[in-house]
């Protein structure tokens, strides 16, 4: 499955709100995050894209059905973006949260899920110094 | 580790009838093709995931997923809530994508099989409990060892010690291990004694083909008898897009696992009203608390510890995990920069898990959309049970010296922060939607019994009123069991193949 140009734009903008640009030492800016959500929804079953494609429209849209203004996401300042996103991952309506979630996944497989974030929370072999040295103090 | 296997989409394979054909390469299979290869049989292992390359596996969750997980690691139960399947789909199934942890069958488990389902005949204690004792030393099973132990192992072991509940360092199998945390994306140092690394080539050293690709759409079936398979070669290469037949001499034995299992039987012309019913698993899911100092969990063994004294009591077994980074990244609340501020304490996060002896029963069925078709509804019961478990996880997190836990229960705070607020526990919702878990130990769809019209396979696994077509999976299993299954599907297996081969 692929994804238009404009679902990638949406998803750049929902993704910078939900990740800013100086998370984890800014190395989230190392990949745009609209190419990251595409690349997933290239890659996984068709459903799984079609759910992370569903997303990016919901998200878009909520403000209309969501709150007090007549606009989209992309209309929002970057303060009350950030908290529809927080409204949609706490709303009772188990479909709509989960889409939510299912959005916050595709952003953390495709833009944390790179070696330099890996390395710089020293998972797998990036930790093996320290935890040598911790298990020897130990 | 590829130059025992072949790959069919690359070179095609064209093999003579064998003695015995093995639908799947995972726990079940491995173990069955071990027992018949090295009994002097002739065997060919059909696995219709690829060959996992040790030297290219990936730290990437995303990436290591698509190649060696089964839909890419997004195969979903279908039900009031949506709850994600993890399976292997390579060379050695989920044996090579798991943490190796071995339990035998608990003997009440066992003694109620006997009782309800009557298959003493096929799986009695003396066959299995000698069948473990080789597993075990073969699978070179053993404690983790305090090298590969991390700091979330050493928590647990604080935390379960003071709550007085049955704790210990897991088993598992695998040898010199290097502590690289990369157990559940394939272990890139073969320390991990998957049924890739040892009883696949165990048996490909006796003489047994291993066949990567080769995904079997139906066993054929003559005159009640399974005479062969027929597929079609699946992946990347010149060969692939090929339809195959393979003859059998002797019998078929199909160990594709809980889900693809009954629905292989259904292309095949099986009918049976038991076939595709009575699904189960272990839904489980961490809980993560925050500590003052580094936990490091992806460092050591991806799981190294467990809590298990109240298995026979609530139904749920505890685990330390460590969850992926990225995977851990999304369970972490908020968004914005009150998520940004919490993947800066990643490293200082530790995730233990839960997972459930669930009472639920789901169903399998053929899709045309989703390919085989899930559907599995936790009970109210089984989520009042999983509010005890993170419950006690999160009380476990406290005693350990947590300062903060994420319980992931909708409808209760996302952050708990102190022991005192346990009691809010008492007012999480029973609903499943509440509650995010992932099944990763499945059973069921065809069932063992010994009443043809409530089971798939008799007590010796064979298909009913069919001769020559055995199941040699988790798929047989009548209930589930309580504890990591893999030791007790290779058991099985090795049981009723050691039959076979004398026979």
């Amino acid at each position: 499955m692929t994804l238009m140009g404009f679902e990638k734009r949406w998803a750049r903008s929902i993704g910078a709100a939900l990740l800013p640009s100086d998370a984890l030492g800014s190395l989230v800016t190392e990949v745009d995050p609209g190419d990251a959500v595409a690349e997933q929804v290239r890659i996984l079953p068709w459903y799984s894209g079609f759910g992370i494609r569903a997303s990016i429209w919901l998200i878009w849209f909520a403000p209309l059905w969501i709150g007090d203004d007549p606009t989209t996401f992309g209309g929002l300042d970057a303060v009350d973006q950030v908290a529809m996103l927080e409204t949609l991952l706490h709303l009772d309506a188990y479909p709509i949260r989960s889409l939510t979630l299912l959005f916050k996944l595709a952003i953390c497989l495709g833009v944390l899920g790179r070696e330099s974030v890996i390395a710089r929370v020293e998972a797998y072999e990036y930790g093996r110094e320290a935890f040598a040295r911790e298990a020897r103090a130990a | 580790m590829t130059q025992p296997f072949l790959d069919a989409a690359q070179v095609g394979f064209d093999l003579d009838a064998p003695d015995f054909v093995i639908v799947g390469s995972g726990a079940g299979g491995s173990a069955a093709a071990r027992t018949l290869a090295g009994a002097g049989r002739s065997v060919v292992v059909l696995e219709e995931g690829p060959i996992p390359d040790r030297d290219n596996l990936s730290r990437i969750a995303s990436t290591a997923m698509v190649s060696l997980f089964r839909n890419g690691g997004q195969m979903t139960a279908w039900g009031a809530s949506n709850i994600p399947i993890l399976q292997g789909c390579c060379v050695g199934g989920t044996t090579f994508v798991n943490s190796a942890i071995i339990w035998r069958l608990p003997e009440s488990v066992l003694a109620d099989w006997h009782a309800r389902f009557g298959l003493a005949s096929g799986l009695n204690a003396d066959e299995l409990d000698a069948a473990y004792t080789r597993i075990e030393t073969e699978m070179r099973v053993k404690p983790v060892s305090p090298d590969a132990a991390n700091h979330n192992d050493h928590l647990m072991a604080i935390a379960a010690a003071q709550t007085g509940i049955t704790h210990r360092t897991l088993h598992r199998s695998e040898t010199a291990c290097e502590g690289s945390g990369r157990c559940l994306f394939g272990c890139p140092y073969d320390a991990k004694q998957s049924g890739t690394v040892n009883y696949l080539k165990r048996a490909t050293d006796r003489g047994a083909f291993v066949v990567a690709h080769a995904k079997v759409d139906r066993v054929v079936l003559s005159g009640g008898r399974a005479t062969g398979v027929e597929g079609r070669i699946v992946g990347k290469g010149p060969r692939a897009g090929e339809r195959f037949r393979l003859d059998v001499k002797r019998a078929v034995l199909v160990a594709a696992s809980a889900v693809q299992s009954p629905n292989l039987l259904r292309r095949s012309g099986l009918r049976s009203a038991a076939l595709g019913e009575r699904f189960m698993s272990h839904p489980g899911g961490a809980v993560t608390g925050l500590y003052k100092d580094p936990v490091r969990m992806w460092s050591g063994a991806a799981q190294g510890y467990e809590t298990y004294g109240l298995r026979d009591t609530l139904g749920v077994k505890l685990e330390t995990i460590n969850v992926p980074p990225e995977i851990a990244s999304a369970r972490l609340p908020g968004a914005g920069h009150r998520w940004a501020r919490w993947l800066d304490k990643l490293p200082f996060t530790g995730a233990w898990s839960f997972a459930l002896r669930a009472e639920a029963q789901g169903r399998i069925r053929p899709s045309m959309l989703l390919g085989d078709y899930v559907t599995y509804t936790l009970t109210e019961r089984d989520c009042a049970r999983n509010a005890l478990a993170i419950r006690k996880l999160t009380e476990m997190h406290f005693l350990a010296g947590a300062q903060a836990v994420i319980p992931l229960i909708h409808g209760l705070p996302e952050v708990i922060t102190s022991p005192d607020q346990l009691p809010l526990f008492d007012q999480a919702p029973h609903h499943p939607s509440a509650y995010g878990v992932l099944a990763s130990h499945l059973f069921g769809g065809c069932c063992a019994g010994s009443d043809p019209r409530t089971s798939v396979v008799d007590p010796h696994l064979r298909v009913h009123g069919t001769e020559g077509l055995y199941v040699v999976d988790a798929s047989v299993f009548p209930s589930n069991t309580g504890v990591n299954p893999q030791h007790a599907i290779m058991a099985i297996a090795s049981v009723a193949s050691e039959r076979l081969a004398a026979g």
